[in-house]
This record gives structure tokens, sequence and C-alpha cells, in this order.
């Protein structure tokens, strides 16, 4: 491959892989920007998603409803999560520690449960979509119509919190929540509401993912490391930073991923993170306010 | 002290017998008041007499350790600001609580959470009353000067739609040319058929837009009469409204 070709597979490749991971970046970003919630159990979303639709299939659903199952499951779970953990810390001391150490448990308890429950590695076949020729590889167009999946739900989430009354209230709650209490706004409603649209949008990363790559236990996990480390590098609250730096980190992970090694990945990303927070510890899109 | 009966038929807010105040240390002592449909209550006092508390207490922010807040017949000493709002209470607080990363329409949209018929009218009449707000409505909240704020905070207040509201100190902080123009504005809400409670440090120019007065002082109720006589009262003209 010549050298402009490795370096569109490593663009194209990139993008693509940033599109599928900003999904569980925003679902994090919008539950720490809103409710503080520093939510460690992120990923597991994408995991379970994943993982449910490779059950259903093995027992025999079609891809069409098991999608539909496992979203609206990763859904339900946010609200779950929210209600049985995190609404009994609220205006606890130490708020922010001890909703760390819940969904640090509830990742614990997700991931080994999928551990039991499905074993190893699976991958979720998607729809037969042939591929195109870009330059000098071939990309399948399923490739392409995940990341266009993913532009479609962010750009949805932007619509919804900037055009009805439940986004708008959720900006709102992050802004100030008594001037929200003040207005009516019902801080248990849209908490909820919040923890139901990030594990949904989390949902769809899991399944695009096991469409595109595979969907192992510990893919919370990582998605989770994957996710802290773009909030972090986009700014904290910042919807356009945490979506730049999804991209931006899609590239760098293809780029060492082709060009030095898949085991080098992790330190390339955190390489970007360490530069990052050393030259502008608020990060790309964020305030210079980094005390949140 | 007994709210007056006469009142009764036509109160839209009455407290009676409040006491209230953060963990042990109590700030307000049997705080009794009513509030006529229409009327403008001024509750004036030096700083540190509770008065902020009391605003906090009549919007749930605050739970009261005795007595009750009763909202046009219903008793909602125990419900939350969100029930209040319902009951058709809106406060606007002393910090003003803006969504500073909000545009200003954006945060008067917000103000018709809870009631969202005729949006487009009552944006119109906000608007209306202030101007300044049509020009910067698409820009952020935090941008804005303190008078801006304090009219963006009253115009997100009135998109409640709300029956009665509870200003607290709106003149802090602006300056003092933005001062009468903000009085004006309080009088025309209240024509516009909108019960007020207010809060003011500036207490002349408080009672002066009033039709009854209130005087707090450590956390009681010291003096309560028609505006009028009030700025009449020479006691109250000595210690609080600066000498004759």
């Amino acid at each position: 491959m010549a050298a402009i070709d490795t370096a569109a597979f490593i663009v194209v490749n990139g993008l693509i892989f940033g599109a599928l991971i900003a999904l569980t970046a925003v679902g994090l970003s919008l539950i720490f920007g809103v409710l503080g919630v520093p939510n460690f159990a992120q990923g597991e979303f994408a995991a379970v998603a994943g993982f449910t639709v490779v059950g259903l299939l093995g027992a025999g659903v079609s891809l069409a409803p098991a999608i539909v199952v496992a979203l609206g499951l990763s859904c339900v779970l946010g609200v779950v999560a929210e209600r049985l953990t995190i609404a009994k810390l609220y205006g606890r001391d130490n708020f922010l520690l001890l909703s760390f150490f819940v969904t640090f448990g509830l990742s614990l308890v997700s991931h080994n449960v999928l551990r039991i429950a499905f074993g190893g590695f699976e991958q979720i076949p998607g729809p037969q979509l042939g591929s195109i020729a870009l330059f000098d590889f071939e990309l399948s167009v399923l490739r392409l119509v995940a990341a266009l999946i993913a532009v479609v739900m962010l750009g949805a989430l932007h619509l919804f919190t900037k055009y009805t009354y439940v986004g708008l209230a959720m900006r709102a709650v992050s802004d100030d929540r008594q001037g929200a209490e003040m207005l009516g706004i019902d801080y248990d409603r849209i908490s909820m509401v919040t923890f139901g649209v990030g594990g949904l949008l989390t949902g769809v990363s899991g399944i695009l993912y096991g469409m595109l790559f595979t969907v192992y236990p510990t893919l919370g996990v990582s998605l989770t490391a994957f996710a802290f480390t773009i909030v972090v590098v986009g700014g904290v609250g910042s919807f356009t930073g945490v979506i730049a730096a999804s991209l931006g980190i899609g590239i760098v992970e293809t780029f060492t991923a082709t060009v030095v090694g898949s085991e080098y990945r992790f330190f390339a990303i955190f390489l970007v993170l360490f530069l990052v927070l050393t030259l502008k510890p608020g990060g790309i899109g964020g305030d210079v306010d980094v005390g949140h | 002290m007994a709210p007056e009966s006469a009142q009764s038929a036509s109160t839209v807010l009455r407290a009676e017998g409040l006491d209230a105040g953060y963990g042990e240390v109590g700030v307000l002592r049997d705080v009794s008041f009513d509030l006529g449909d229409g009327e403008i209550l001024s509750i004036i006092g030096p700083n540190g007499a509770g008065k902020t508390t009391l605003m906090r207490a009549l919007m749930g922010f605050v739970t009261p350790t005795a007595g009750t807040v009763t909202v046009e017949g219903t008793d909602v000493t125990d419900a939350d600001p969100n029930m209040r709002v319902r009951h058709g209470l809106s406060l606007v607080s002393e910090e003003r609580n803006l969504f500073r990363e909000m545009t200003v329409a954006e945060n008067l949209k917000l103000g018709t959470y809870r009631s969202r018929d005729d949006v487009v009218e009552t944006l119109d009449r906000v608007y209306d009353l202030f101007p300044r707000l049509d020009e910067r409505r698409d820009q952020l909240a935090g941008t804005l000067s303190g008078g801006e704020a304090q009219m963006l905070a009253l115009g997100r207040g009135l998109m409640m739609k709300p029956d009665t509201m509870l200003l607290d100190e709106p003149s802090l902080g602006l300056a003092p040319l933005l001062i009468p123009e903000l009085f004006e504005k309080i009088e025309a809400i209240n024509e516009d058929g909108v019960s007020v409670v207010l809060v003011e440090q500036r207490a002349r120019k408080a009672l002066e837009v009033a039709d009854r007065g209130c005087l707090l002082e450590s956390g009681e109720i010291t003096l309560r009469d028609d505006a009028d006589a009030m700025l009449d009262d020479d006691a109250v003209v000595e210690q609080y409204l600066g000498g004759a």
C-alpha cells in the first residue's frame, strides 16, 4: 500500500471508530454534565446491548427485533441503575466519590455477569451490504452505515437538547439546579431521563461496535476508559469538544494499531491525554474553569 | 399574631406562625402575613433580618420547623418547589439563578416548562415589557449586564404566568440609574394582575410601590401597616428610610 493509501485508510477507519466511541463518550459527558455522576459503568450499556443482540440471535430472533430489544434494555437499565443506586446518593456529602464507587461496582457486576453468561468474544453478524473501493482498499458499506447512524444519533441528541422542553431542562439542571427547580422542573425526572438517554446512546455504540469488531465481557471497561479520556481531552461539558476529541482519538487509535502495533493503542491514547492535560488543562473545547 | 380575617376572602398567599432556619440556627420566628389578591406587599428590614430565608421558605427551599404556608386556600407547607409552581407561585431569587450557558430565549422558554399554553403570546408580552431582552434573545444569559440579567430573571418568572411573584431584592447589584425603571416594571407586572411579595433593602422605593408593608427585624415582624402610613411613620423613617 502506498503511503497515501495507508493515510486514507487510517483517516477513514479512524473517523468511523471515533464516531462509534463518540456515542459512549457523549453518553458519559451528558450524565456527568447534568448530574455530576462520573459514571464508571457507562461502557457497560454498550457491552450489555451487544451481548443482548448476540444472545437473542442465538435464540433464533432475527436481527432487527433483537436490536430493538437490546436498545430498549440499555435505556431501561440506565433508568433502573439511576433509581436503585444513584438516586439514593443525591444530597449526600462526597456525592462524586460515592457515585464513582457505586458505578465502579455496577461495572464489576456487569462484566462478570456477561463473562458467566456469554464467555468470550462474539461478533454480531450485521447485514451484508457489500463494499466499495476507496483508494487502494475495500471499505465495507456496513462501516459507513454504522458511522452514519452514529452521526444521526448525535445530531438527534443536539436537536433534542436545543428544541425540546425535556432537553432544555437537562441543560438547565446542568447549568443551575436551583434555578431549574424554581421553574418547576422535577430533578428526579430529569435525572432518570438523562440516564435513559445516556444508556440508549451507548447501547447503540455497543451494537455497532459488535458488528464492526467484536463484543467481549470487558468491552464496557475498555469503552469507559476511552470515553473518560475523550471527555477529559474534549473538555468536560463541551459537546463539540467531545465529538472532536472522539474523532481525533479514533484516528490516533487506528494510526497506532496500523503503523506501530495494536498493543501500543492505549499507550498512544494516554499520551494524547497527557499532552492535552499539560498544554490545555481544560481540554480542547473546555473553559478555563477546570474545577467544574 | 393572627392574620387579619378581613382579607381572607381574597387572600392569595398566607404565612402563619412560620419558624424556619438552617440546622440549629433559627432565623425566622412566628412570621405571619397575608397577601391579598392584586396587592404588593413589601417586606423591608435590615440585612440579616431573615428576608431571604422567608422567601426560600415560601417557595419550599427551606422547610419551616413550625407554621404553615397556604396558597389560594391550599396548604403547601410540605410541598416541594415544583408543587408550589403549579399553585401559581414564582420566585425571582436574589442570585437570579439564570441559566448562564443558555440563550435569553431559552431561559424564557424554560419559564413555560409547567404551563405550555400560549407560549408565543406570553413571550410577546414579556418582550413588550422588556424590549432589551428582545434585542438580546440569542445572547447567552451569562454575558448580560446586571440590569439585563435582572430583567431576564423577572421575564422568566413572568413566563410562568404566576398568580403571585416573590421578588427577593430585585434592586441588588443594579446601577442606581436603573432602579426607578425596575420599580416601574414591578408596578407594571402588578397592574397586569400579578400579586407581589417584594423583599427589599431599598425600603423607601419598596414602600412607594406597595399597598402594605411589613418590617422584619431579627426574624420577627415588628411592624405592619399600610405602605403610606409606614412612609409617614417617624420611627420607620428614621431607622430604615435614611431620616426625613
